[in-house]
């Protein structure tokens, strides 16, 4: 039998009598409660808590809270060829637009596993060489070439310490790749965040797909070795079919 | 959206959003990396939101789902006969006062059914608050929780392991 509970103030009212978000009289009403109802008083306090452990220790890293962006929206006409042409000839000219490697690249670490960067800044697109300086607010893409494996998981690990995962987005493991074989562009993009120093993005390939946990203890591994092991390393000691790696740095914002 | 108005939104929605999550998830960072993971499915419904407090009622939607969600996947075995209330089915002042029990209960629940027991007996929402909030009928909550308490019902009721 369930028993019925003593009126209380719901934990939203709370929330919003904390952000000045009711009425006047709701205030005033909920703030009555309050002084009368010692559990309701004991949950705002414990919401305050956790506000104040938002403010405190959460936010800080709110500016490395990476942005995804609609590969679909206004910021990519940077990327897509004029409005006015037919959709076959836009795919076409996208495929084209992607670019190939005319020979092993430089970054290829196993049997020609590819990772190429592509930034964005204002009007200005570019390929990122290895080694670059990328400011903070620069847009990234990546393209990648995985041998035929169908499943990749992309991260990156940077001198401030911070573990990320590029592809999936914030994902837990690698996912599939739509087409396997030829160069291909990693949906979304990512907006860099202003912690300076090295960032070094891992693509990592396989057959089936790769957990996050697998890979974590490598890259924080590498992290905290610092920034010159960083820029050193290009290749984890994780149970990937094949990888590639891509180094940049980051300047002072 | 630009990147400032994404940021003055996680200041803004932040704190309670991580509050939330907290709140059922119990772990600092599991609800650091659940405020996160939320508030990028969020930011378009609060950067439309008319007010605050429609903002926070989706907050609490949509955090709620993915914070319960989380916490039945974290769990390893079901909640010991012994943990549970003496008393056979649910003590409501009980659940509003203990977030460890609360959370120990009702992710034991089905999905539809933790979400409207979490708001109503956890949170303390009305069941009119908590159809608003969840866009479904205030009968659908009456018929949830029932759900609900036969499924404490159900746990209390089972032999000792």
């Amino acid at each position: 039998m369930m028993n019925a509970a003593p009126s209380h103030v719901s934990s939203l009212k709370l929330d919003a009598l904390a952000m000045d978000a009711l009425s006047p009289q709701e205030r005033d009403a909920t703030q009555s409660h309050l002084d009368a109802c010692l559990t309701c008083r004991t949950r705002a306090e414990e919401l305050a808590s956790h506000r104040r452990h938002f403010t405190a220790y959460v936010l800080p890293r709110a500016d490395r809270l990476p942005t995804r962006v609609s590969p679909w929206g206004p910021r990519w006409r940077w990327w897509a060829p004029a409005l006015a042409l037919s959709s076959a000839v836009v795919l076409l000219l996208v495929l084209v637009a992607v670019p190939r490697p005319p020979e092993e690249p430089q970054y290829a670490l196993k049997g020609g596993a590819a990772l190429q960067l592509f930034a964005h800044r204002g009007e200005r697109t570019w390929k990122v060489e290895e080694g670059e300086a990328l400011a903070p607010g620069d847009q990234v893409r990546f393209v990648v070439e995985g041998l035929g494996l169908p499943y990749v998981l992309v991260v990156s690990v940077d001198g401030a310490g911070q573990v990320s995962t590029y592809f999936p987005f914030g994902g837990t493991e690698s996912g599939l790749l739509p087409s396997h074989g030829l160069p291909l562009e990693i949906p979304g993009s990512v907006v860099l965040d202003n912690a300076p120093g090295p960032e070094r993005v891992f693509a990592l390939f396989s057959r089936k797909p790769l957990s996050f946990e697998s890979v974590a203890p490598a890259l924080r591994e590498l992290s905290a070795g610092g920034a010159d092991v960083i820029r050193d390393r290009a290749r984890l000691p994780v149970p990937a079919g094949a990888q590639a790696s891509f180094l940049f740095e980051k300047t002072q914002p | 959206m630009s990147e400032d108005r994404l940021h003055s939104l996680y200041r803004t929605y932040g704190p309670a959003l991580y509050a939330r999550c907290r709140q059922i998830l119990g772990d600092d960072a599991a609800a650091a990396d659940a405020a996160q993971e939320t508030f990028l499915r969020l930011h378009r419904q609060l950067d439309r939101a008319p007010d605050a407090h429609h903002a926070l009622a989706w907050i609490y939607r949509v955090a709620t789902n993915y914070c319960l969600n989380q916490a039945r996947d974290r769990r390893r075995r079901a909640v010991p006969v012994g943990d549970l209330p003496d008393t056979p089915g649910v003590d409501a002042e009980r659940l509003l006062e203990s977030r460890d029990l609360a959370r120990r209960l009702i992710s034991t629940a089905p999905p539809k059914v933790a979400e409207v027991a979490w708001l109503h007996l956890a949170d303390g929402m009305t069941q009119d608050e908590v159809a608003q909030v969840l866009g479904i009928s205030r009968r659908t909550v009456v018929n949830r929780l029932a759900d609900f308490h036969r499924h404490a019902h159900a746990l209390a009721g089972r032999p000792p392991s």
